[in-house]
């Protein structure tokens, strides 16, 4: 999931029909230039170095996300597929999230999000949380310093956790602090991308393994 | 009657056979070994569906770059996807079940959902769209 407004300038993105690792490689209608989909960065042509901005989407079940989002609404096309449900995961260390913190790659297989769903870690120096709900397979990252604290989370139940510092409940799937003291802050979601971890690998063969 | 050259003749063809077995087995085995070495399927990120003949053509030659970006034609330049059209959740009949996965975000308090379903194959992966105010792209 992508923004697709480069330099003022707003791209309208097609399938190129090129792969490039295997990958797929978008391209830019207003200037041909061709974009690595796994990159988010444009490979060739006029705004080739030129990076799109990606956004935190969730892979989710239709369930769970019409329950959390109510007033959603949802693309209205005919199947191209059938399958694609949450059976998929039956091999869960051939999928991933993958992260870009601060520059350095990292991933988290869902064989180990589902071994620890909710983790506590240091990842390039920075403080996050990796948060896994097994019934929907919704992997969530979370920057976890508020202001100028760093909070370390436990879980409490189906979407909720608590900070030891505060002990105030937050719910994972907004990332608000729903009571305590810190009731009505909210943890800033971090982009997590999910893959097949030999794709992700491919790209970014030093990316380093969380959670194992 | 038991002819003794037919029988000469009999174990000899035997032998044939045994060995074409033999030959056989190798060969077959030799072909499956082969076949595990090669990338599945499934581990090509996009190409699950069917596609064009190109693709077909090209999948056992299909190179795996390293470095340098040296994309591969394997299908034609698709179409953009610009108009897609969105209902509300209340509206879905059988578009979207419920254990389906779909891709989920929110902007600016609007939230919206892209059913994986829908997404799959080079003629859907990527929709163009806009949400709370800016202009974005789902992309499988």
């Amino acid at each position: 999931m992508y923004a697709t407004t480069v330099k003022d300038k707003k791209l309208t993105l097609t399938v190129s029909g090129r792969l490039w690792k295997r990958s797929l490689v978008m391209m830019d209608i207003e200037t041909k230039s061709l974009w690595s989909h796994l990159l988010g960065e444009a490979m060739d042509g006029e705004l080739k170095g030129e990076k799109l901005e990606p956004l935190p989407a969730q892979m989710t079940t239709w369930a769970a996300w019409k329950q959390q989002h109510p007033k959603t609404t949802v693309l209205d096309m005919s199947r191209t597929f059938r399958n694609y449900d949450k059976s998929v995961y039956r091999k869960p260390q051939q999928y991933a999230i993958g992260l870009n913190i601060a520059g350095k790659m990292f991933h988290a297989t869902f064989e180990s999000m589902i071994a620890k769903p909710l983790l506590n870690v240091t990842l390039n120096e920075w403080p996050v949380l990796i948060s896994y709900d097994i019934d929907s397979t919704a992997a969530r990252v979370f920057d976890r310093k508020v202001g100028q604290q760093v909070l370390e989370f436990e879980s409490k139940g189906k979407d909720r956790i608590v900070d030891s510092a505060t002990g105030s409940t937050w719910d994972t799937v907004s990332g608000q602090a729903i009571d305590g003291t810190m009731k009505g802050k909210t943890l800033r979601h971090m982009v997590a991308i999910p893959s097949y971890t030999r794709a992700w690998m491919m790209f970014h063969p030093d990316s380093q393994i969380i959670g194992k | 009657m038991d002819n003794p050259e037919s029988n000469e003749q009999q174990s000899r063809s035997v032998r044939w056979i045994v060995a074409l077995i033999a030959v056989t087995v190798t060969a077959v085995s030799a072909v499956s070994i082969i076949n595990t070495l090669k990338p599945k399927n499934e581990d090509i990120e996009w190409a699950r569906p069917k596609i064009s003949p190109i693709a077909n053509r090209d999948k056992k030659k299909r190179p795996t770059e390293r470095g340098p970006f040296r994309p591969v034609q394997v299908v034609p330049p698709m179409p953009a996807i610009t108009n897609a059209k969105f209902i509300n959740a209340d509206r879905v009949n059988k578009q979207v079940t419920d254990q389906e996965l779909v891709l989920g975000v929110v902007i600016n308090k609007q939230a919206r959902a892209y059913p994986i379903n829908m997404l799959c194959g080079p003629q859907r992966e990527i929709i163009n769209d806009r949400l709370g105010n800016r202009a974005i792209a789902a992309t499988w």
